[in-house]
């Protein structure tokens, strides 16, 4: 599991996806998640460089994620997708939910408090 | 990426990684340039694959997953056997689809296999139960959907 936690303050971190989110990888994602929602962050940055693989079971995780920040107003947004994710995110229409950025730096300039 | 493989696998616990593996090798080679629709395949063998290691009852049987697939014309062809007890696919397919959710955090991996794929079948026969499809380099609106 190569997950990579950023906190950025203000409720804000950003989270490395690494090489896959998966059936086998996404219970660790969601507790890391959990821990931050607890934490009181409410803004999620998935950095999914060089990611190979996404599937049902990972995608199933974001939206766990998700249900629970967005009631609050928080959000949960893909960085720097990578073209097996895009062939996810095509197939499922998940950019409907997820706004996507072109890099992690363009996603925390938007994102940050003013 | 050569145009066709025939692979064999009699371990659950690698047949996922190896399986990433063998698709990660092909993708990184095309520098790039790998068409969707071998992305899409990655994707269609990787949910049948986490269905088999999560869900198949191989109790009492000797493991054996062959993954074969082939280029044609407009695509590949893939035909995925396995040697587990094998399910009913096509009353299971229609209760994920009746059962789905706006935000589904589980039962999305058969529906999609059939999203990233075409002319999906699952044949039992002679204790080996088959899945076959075909990837095809035009896509077109194929989607999973979700009422978001």
């Amino acid at each position: 599991m190569s997950l990579q936690a950023d906190p950025l303050g203000d409720g804000l971190v950003t989270i490395a996806i690494g090489k896959a989110l998966d059936f086998r990888s996404a219970p660790e994602f969601k507790a890391l998640c959990q821990q931050f929602v607890q934490d009181g962050t409410h803004t999620f940055i998935l950095d999914f460089t060089g990611t190979g693989i996404l599937d049902s079971t990972g995608l199933g995780s974001i939206f766990s994620i998700y249900r629970q920040v967005s009631p609050e107003g928080g959000q949960v947004v893909f960085a720097s997708v990578s073209r097996p994710v895009q062939v996810v995110v095509q197939l499922t229409r998940t950019y409907k939910v997820f706004k996507q950025y072109a890099t992690v730096d363009e996603a925390q300039q938007a994102l940050a408090p003013d | 990426m050569s145009n066709a493989a025939l692979l064999r696998y009699r371990d659950l616990n690698t047949l996922t990684e190896d399986v990433q593996t063998f698709f990660a090798d092909r993708i990184a080679s095309a520098n790039g340039e790998a068409p969707e629709s071998l992305l899409r395949l990655q994707l269609a063998v990787h949910e049948w694959v986490a269905n088999l290691v999560q869900h198949a009852d191989f109790s009492g049987r000797s493991v054996l997953v062959t993954l074969r697939f082939e280029r044609f014309g407009a695509g590949y062809r893939v035909a995925i056997a396995d040697t587990s007890a094998g399910f009913d696919f096509e009353g299971r397919l229609a209760k994920r689809r009746a059962q789905l959710g706006r935000l589904p955090e589980r039962g999305m991996g058969l529906l999609m296999v059939h999203a990233a794929a075409s002319d999906v079948r699952y044949d039992r026969s002679g204790g080996v139960n088959t899945l076959s499809f075909h990837v095809l380099d035009d896509g077109g609106d194929r989607c999973l959907d979700i009422p978001f």
